[in-house]
């Protein structure tokens, strides 16, 4: 113990620069250290500032959006509030007033839409009282967003089981996961059960923080897609930072998502098609930014996560937070970054709760194939052990999903989670987008099935 | 002994181990262990005695703030101005930023 400490003593010495001038304009005397080098505050804002700019540029020009309509595209911005994104509000904002490379008074984007999501039913609703212990985030972050003229959005993550947040926009049905059966379910009429404890029901029976953090995070996501796309933005900003992305990268691989993690942690993917997430603050770490927001007295609201206040080893996402190291993080986001999505990847193959497309091929787990489990109906299926919850495969009608045939259209980290969700004696609700993606899946495959059987069918004409 | 006053400030979620209090004028002895004038090592105790409300494992690691506090003392980064050996002087203004929920 002694000897790693003396040795991390060490390190701290020789990594300190020994000039304390700023090695931009070596006159002023520096006040910040970003990694090994010493920044006066004005040099500092012009790097800092010039990062997020060369990202923003990056992204347009590769999107052509100059090109194609002089005014540019329409973005959203998801913001929630903490430090990341409110500078990223910040500079998006000065970006699109101050364009530099652009004669003509034109704007970089032609409208600015701010989408703040509220996940306080998460932490201070109090279920017996059906009221709020805390008052909104959203009411804090219209305060902030007030500022900048944006037309503001806000929306209550509970809100992800209405019936809008679909492709078709007005999908009511959710699917049931039970013991034995996933079922798609016709919304009742007039239902009791409000959102807010149709959400908390299905979060507080998942027993891993880990599955719950990832849950959480996937809903927020897909209903901020599901947003910008109603919205008709064609790109969605995300300000995770560079130490963000870090832990990303590293809770993702263990959590089993490495296969789709270029697509989650890179500064621009076009993955949701429609959709196009970029991630601008992508190279600044949160000590830039930390420092950035307080000389510039850019006021961030505080976000309770799952984890806060919770011990440093309550979940994989909160374990990999702590950083001893500078460097360690840059390290790890440069090296993410130069990963890129397999060439072998099938578009068609989306994972029903994330939208994110993956590979079949890739799973460790056992799964399976639907074709088998029609085979073996009502009996014990011998390869699934490892999903030994949901082995009674019942007969299948038209209406419902056997919980083998809905893991099939899951990615193998969604599998994993799905294990840690308590299905015994509990109904769990899964949202209509959820729902909708498992019909739509099931469509697909009976009209490729139909396809290859095509030449065998008879035409009614032909009947008669 | 003489007494110097220091401002405090927290943010990104430090107020919370703090009764979210986000500024706090505070006077301490110019040497909390004398001889030797009060440096931000004294200063960092100090404050988990008086101050902190909860969760010190939060606050601290071994005898300084946890990775992850950014630490400003009069708007300069705490890292160019000797972090622990710093000795602290009157109206003076230390910042205490927790980083770890930047998304």
């Amino acid at each position: 113990m002694c000897s790693v400490q003396e040795t991390s003593l060490d390190l701290n010495v020789n990594i300190k620069p020994a000039t304390k001038d700023c090695i931009k304009c070596k006159t002023t005397k520096a006040t910040v250290l970003i990694r090994h080098s010493t920044y006066c505050k004005k040099c500092f804002q012009h790097v800092f500032v010039g990062k997020f700019r060369k990202n923003v540029e990056k992204s347009r020009i590769s999107s052509n959006s100059t090109k194609l309509n002089g005014c540019g595209e329409k973005v959203m911005i998801g913001f929630s509030g903490g430090p990341s994104s409110r500078t990223m509000l910040q500079l998006i904002n000065e970006y699109n007033e101050t364009h530099p490379h652009e004669t003509s008074k034109k704007c970089a984007y032609s409208e600015i839409i701010v989408c703040h999501i509220d996940e306080s039913v998460l932490f201070n609703y109090d279920s017996t009282s059906s009221t709020f212990s805390q008052e909104s985030t959203i009411l804090q972050v219209e305060k902030i967003v007030q500022k900048y003229n944006y037309p503001f959005i806000g929306l209550y993550l509970q809100d992800i089981f209405n019936p809008d947040v679909t492709k078709s926009g007005c999908y009511s049905n959710v699917l049931e996961l039970a013991v034995d059966d996933a079922k798609i379910l016709q919304l009742e009429e007039g239902s009791v059960v409000a959102p807010t404890e149709k959400l908390l029901h299905l979060l507080n029976n998942v027993s891993k923080s880990t599955a719950k953090e990832d849950f959480i995070w996937y809903l927020k996501l897909c209903y901020l897609i599901f947003t910008a796309r109603k919205n008709g933005c064609k790109r969605l900003f995300l300000g995770d930072c560079s130490s963000r992305l870090s832990i990303k990268i590293i809770s993702q691989t263990s959590k089993g998502r490495g296969f789709s993690l270029p697509l989650e942690t890179s500064g621009e993917i076009d993955w949701f098609e429609d959709v196009i997430i970029t991630r601008p603050m992508k190279d600044m770490l949160s000590k830039e930014i930390g420092i950035y927001n307080q000389l510039n007295g850019l006021e961030s609201i505080y976000v309770p996560s799952m984890t806060s206040m919770m011990h440093p080893k309550a979940s994989i996402e909160r374990l990999t937070e702590d950083k001893e190291f500078p460097s360690t993080v840059s390290t790890i986001a440069r090296t993410g970054a130069k990963l890129t999505p397999s060439d072998s990847i099938v578009k068609e193959n989306r994972c029903v709760e994330n939208n994110k497309i993956w590979q079949d091929r890739i799973t460790v787990m056992t799964i399976p194939s639907l074709h088998k489990s029609e085979e073996c109906n009502g009996q014990q299926s011998s390869s699934n052990k490892t999903t030994s919850r949901y082995d009674n495969c019942n007969t299948i009608n038209d209406e419902s999903t056997t919980n083998v045939e809905f893991m099939d259209l899951l990615c193998y980290a969604c599998r994993v989670n799905m294990l840690y969700v308590n299905v015994i004696n509990q109904r769990i609700i899964l949202p209509p987008y959820v729902a909708e993606g498992v019909e739509e899946q099931k469509n697909n495959n009976r009209k490729q099935m139909k396809k290859q059987i095509e030449n065998y069918l008879l035409c009614d004409d032909e009947e008669l | 002994m003489s007494l110097i006053k220091v401002k405090l400030s927290f943010s990104g979620g430090m107020e919370l181990l703090f009764n979210n209090i986000k500024q706090k004028h505070i006077e301490i002895s110019s040497t909390i262990n004398p001889p030797n004038a009060t440096t931000m090592k004294d200063l960092i105790l100090w404050i988990r005695e008086n101050l902190l409300k909860e969760r010190p494992e939060l606050f601290m690691s071994g005898d300084t703030v946890r990775p992850g506090i950014l630490v400003l003392i009069n708007e300069t980064d705490w890292e160019l101005e000797g972090e622990l050996e710093y000795e602290i002087k009157d109206g003076d203004d230390i910042v205490f930023i927790s980083t770890l929920h930047g998304g």
